[in-house]
């Protein structure tokens, strides 16, 4: 029997292999992209600048006119097309530091509960047992109410709370291979618990915290708009949230230019995250696949 | 489950399509007049009726000494079951009414064999008046006569004390010479008596009926007004003609427009018009729009912000579509007022030094965009914290702090050593959050911005904001006064200083001249005198400046073409009796 002298593809290699063979998830990528980069336009103020200025009368309908008015305008005049960018660069910024949060949270608390177990683990799990008992939208309104408003407490509040999906996800993980026959090798030759865990164990696990990274991103998202819908979220700050609590009356005079706008802007991120969280799971355990797992359960 | 939920829908579609049908068959409806009531009513026993619709309800039976005038403006009073006004003595303690005779209570199993309703005597006010003191009662009308009759509250005291009220033990302020007689006396001069004595808690109400109902006398209406009820169940009140009403004819005179308008075409004819009244209890507005518009109901009482847009358009003007229904659109200013106020005890805001910045600040608000914006164009401008239709109201009265000139404003802030704003720190503008509130704190924002002076926005719950301003914590806040008596002390007395935080004088404010002039306004009734000293008082109020007073927002109101004398009273809740229904018209339209 020849052997052939085959070069194994690495996890990654592999699965943005499998990944760029669905159309579907690279449009949703370049979706992804494309937010991200007006996202970081708008806040180096290359894009939409003054957003708060009047370029039109009240209420102006949309128009061709000028990029401006493309989208009409609000009750002061602004353009809505540029507070969709700006809306945009906070709906983005939460989910970004949301997820810096969450994931050093998640990932530490789950892997020491999980490679560990025991009186750790009981501990961790009553943890996030008990958060997650809350409600999570009180839990945000009552870490709204301590840390005061603005956009900095939704990051705490969001970023506090939302860990609680990833720990599980990771415990469960590391239960499964600390017993794995690698992990008892490394021991063998000496690692410690530290380099057992980080060293070994994460880099087999991290394609959880990824797929978990893109369903957290988008929950995060659109949670930042219910509480700025409820007037909890952003404050003197341009907001999907803000704009669809706006066109609440707006309906009313036939106004729908705001609500459409700002509701298709987060439908299509909120959308392409979804579709490509799940590709990205596809890609990187393809005997997912076929199983009956259920996707959104964080929501 | 689908298959369930569509059979849910079929269901429904039948249900529908049978209501419609029995509609139909009720199109020949006879003189009766349809409403909506659009919340649930609490109870009907008037000691009781705290809420409004409860309050509304029992006023279809329930009557008391005075009402208000039905179209006269500023809104009068008129005598109800006493024959005419009392006489107040010199000092103004004394008010001595004397009883229309011939009124009885209408017929009730109550009143033993037959039923028979019983002749209405002085004693039975003060029946009524000692239920709203008997703490067993615990009633929410307490507050309408608490201290304020001289001997009720130690008539009181001593029925806490024994555990038993002694409805025969005699009241020092509450005398009957003669059955048809009663005398008030008061602790204190008060000229507002007069008023609360038109709510519900000073109706009367016949001892026999409490006695027999007991808990469920709220279930049941034994009065003396125009209607008697027929059937009450948790979604609909149904009153018909009281037969032994004590009669009362439609006024002859009102204020100007009302000829034009048609309403004193009935001029002098008994009261009341209508023999039936339908209320069906509807909560949500937008079932009870749509049975208006639908000509199930003859009026609309209440219209959402949100239907507005269905009713006006862009230029506040009835739509075509309203006017071709024949639907006609009243509206008038609300006795409410907005107002930005500040805190007057705040080291950057208030008191005299800060003057300059206030005055500068109202004169940078400009209320006409925020009228068009915020208000659809239903309010006007308002300029002393007395609205339209209270007495003392000067329609021709500009207040000079609130001309909108933003020149000015930058001159004044300039002359201080403020130009552009400068050396201002950042002020705090507290408001609830409501979508409307927070557009108008962007508006003030952005309008306080033109002077250089940065707002940041504090978006707190009701409850917090109240307790903000009541700890003396909140510097700038916006807010809204609704007057709850049509006197203009009401609107005064929120800048009396002894009314001071917790009081309803949230801003802290303190004038000792415009305590003075309070004091004396306080005692006494409307009268050129009277309204001397409220130009004196808003000369002060438009030079110190303790709030940016911004609109009087405006109560709407539809009513089908077939009803006649429609005319929106904000304080008398006894008006079906003067609406008339065109039977023949509204048939032809229903058919």
């Amino acid at each position: 029997m020849s052997v052939r002298a085959s070069v194994g593809k690495s996890l990654w290699q592999d699965a943005w292999l499998r990944l760029r063979r669905e159309k579907l998830a690279m449009i949703c990528l370049g979706i992804i992209i494309f937010y991200a980069l007006v996202a970081i336009f708008a806040k180096f103020g290359l894009i939409a600048t003054p957003w708060d200025a009047e370029v039109a009368a009240a209420y102006a309908p949309p128009s061709m006119a000028g990029i401006k008015t493309i989208m009409g305008s609000d009750i002061f005049g602004r353009s809505v097309f540029y507070k969709v960018i700006h809306g945009t660069r906070i709906a983005m910024s939460v989910g970004l530091v949301t997820s810096i949060i969450t994931i050093p949270i998640g990932v530490v608390l789950g892997a020491l509960a999980g490679y560990f177990g025991g009186l750790i683990d009981e501990f961790i799990v009553w943890l996030y047992t008990t958060i997650s008992s809350i409600p999570s939208i009180m839990l945000l309104v009552a870490f709204t109410y301590v840390l005061g408003k603005g956009i900095f407490s939704v990051y705490i509040a969001l970023g506090v709370t939302s860990w609680v999906t990833l720990a599980r996800l990771v415990r469960g993980e590391f239960m499964k291979h600390k017993t794995r026959e690698y992990v008892v090798a490394a021991e063998a030759i000496g690692a410690g618990h530290a380099i057992r865990i980080f060293r070994h164990i994460l880099p087999n696990v991290i394609h959880i915290v990824i797929i978990n990274l893109s369903l957290q991103f988008q929950m995060a998202i659109k949670t930042e708009v219910i509480l700025s819908y409820l007037g909890l979220g952003v404050q003197g700050q341009p907001s999907w949230g803000v704009m669809i609590d706006d066109a609440k009356l707006e309906m009313a005079r036939g106004v729908w230019w705001q609500l459409t706008a700002a509701t298709i802007a987060m439908s299509f991120i909120v959308l392409a995250f979804n579709i490509f969280g799940d590709a990205l799971r596809d890609a990187f355990d393809p005997k997912l696949k076929m199983a009956t797992m259920q996707s959104g359960k964080d929501e | 489950m689908s298959l369930q939920r569509f059979s849910i829908v079929l269901l429904l579609l039948i249900v529908t399509a049978f209501a419609d049908s029995a509609c139909t068959n009720k199109r020949e409806l006879g003189n009766v007049l349809r409403t909506g009531i659009r919340e649930k009513y609490k109870t009907l026993d008037p000691a009781h009726a705290s809420d409004f619709y409860s309050h509304i309800l029992s006023r279809r039976a329930y009557e008391g000494l005075v009402q208000y005038h039905y179209l006269k403006r500023p809104y009068a009073l008129e005598p109800l079951l006493a024959e005419s006004m009392p006489e107040v003595s010199k000092d103004g303690l004394t008010y001595t009414f004397r009883l229309k005779k011939g009124v009885y209570f209408q017929d009730d199993p109550a009143f033993g064999q037959g039923g028979k309703g019983r002749e209405v005597v002085a004693e039975d006010f003060i029946y009524s008046f000692r239920r709203l003191a008997d703490p067993r009662e615990s009633s929410d009308g307490w507050w309408i006569f608490d201290g304020k009759i001289a001997g009720l509250n130690e008539w009181a005291e001593q029925a806490k004390r024994s555990g038993r009220a002694d409805y025969g033990a005699p009241i020092t302020g509450l005398v009957t010479p003669e059955k048809h007689t009663l005398i008030i006396k008061l602790t204190r001069p008060n000229p507002l008596i007069l008023h609360v004595l038109t709510m519900p808690y000073a109706n009367v109400v016949p001892h026999e009926a409490v006695e027999r109902y007991g808990a469920e006398f709220g279930q049941h209406a034994v009065g003396t007004g125009p209607f008697r009820l027929d059937t009450l169940t948790p979604n609909q009140a149904i009153w018909l003609r009281n037969p032994s009403f004590h009669g009362q004819n439609y006024p002859t005179e009102g204020s100007p427009g009302d000829k034009e308008a048609g309403r004193l075409a009935d001029a002098g004819k008994p009261l009341p018009f209508v023999d039936k009244i339908i209320d069906d209890i509807i909560i949500e507005d937008q079932p009870a729009w749509l049975n208006f518009m639908q000509n199930n109901h003859d009026y609309l009482s209440k219209v959402n912000k949100d239907n507005a847009g269905d009713i006006f358009d862009l230029n506040h003007k009835a739509r075509q579509t309203i006017s071709e229904q024949g639907i006609e659109v009243f509206t008038t200013p609300g006795i409410w007022f907005n107002y930005v106020a500040f805190n007057m005890e705040d080291p950057v805001v208030g008191g005299e030094k800060n003057k300059f910045l206030r005055k500068a600040m109202a004169l940078a608000l400009d209320e006409g965009p925020m009228i068009e914006k915020f208000y659809l164009g239903l309010a006007t401008r308002a300029e002393t914290p007395i609205p339209p239709g209270i007495g003392g109201y000067e329609p021709s009265y500009r207040n000079p702090s609130r001309e909108y000139n933003l020149v000015q404003a930058r001159e004044i802030l300039a002359k201080a050593g403020h130009a552009n704003g400068q050396g201002i720190p950042e002020l705090v503008y507290d408001l609830k959050s409501d979508m409307t509130y927070r557009q108008i704190g962007e508006y003030f924002q952005r309008s306080m911005a033109e002077l250089g002076i940065r707002v940041s926005l504090n978006t707190v719950s009701w409850p917090e904001l109240l307790s903000r301003v009541r700890r003396k914590q909140a510097q700038i806040w916006g807010i809204t006064w609704q007057y709850d008596y049509p006197d203009a002390e009401n609107g005064w007395q929120l800048l009396y200083s002894k009314n001071e935080s917790p009081g309803s004088n949230e801003s802290n404010y303190k004038n000792p001249k415009f305590d003075a002039l309070y004091e004396k306004i306080a005692l006494m009734r409307d009268s050129p005198e009277r309204f001397a000293l409220f130009a004196k008082m808003r000369d002060i109020f438009a030079q110190d400046v303790p709030w940016i007073i911004t609109v009087n927002q405006a109560e709407t109101r539809l009513t089908h073409y077939w009803l006649h004398n429609f005319k929106i009273h904000q304080f008398e809740h006894n008006v079906e009796k003067y609406l008339r229904v065109d039977v023949a018209t509204r048939a032809k339209a229903l058919r």
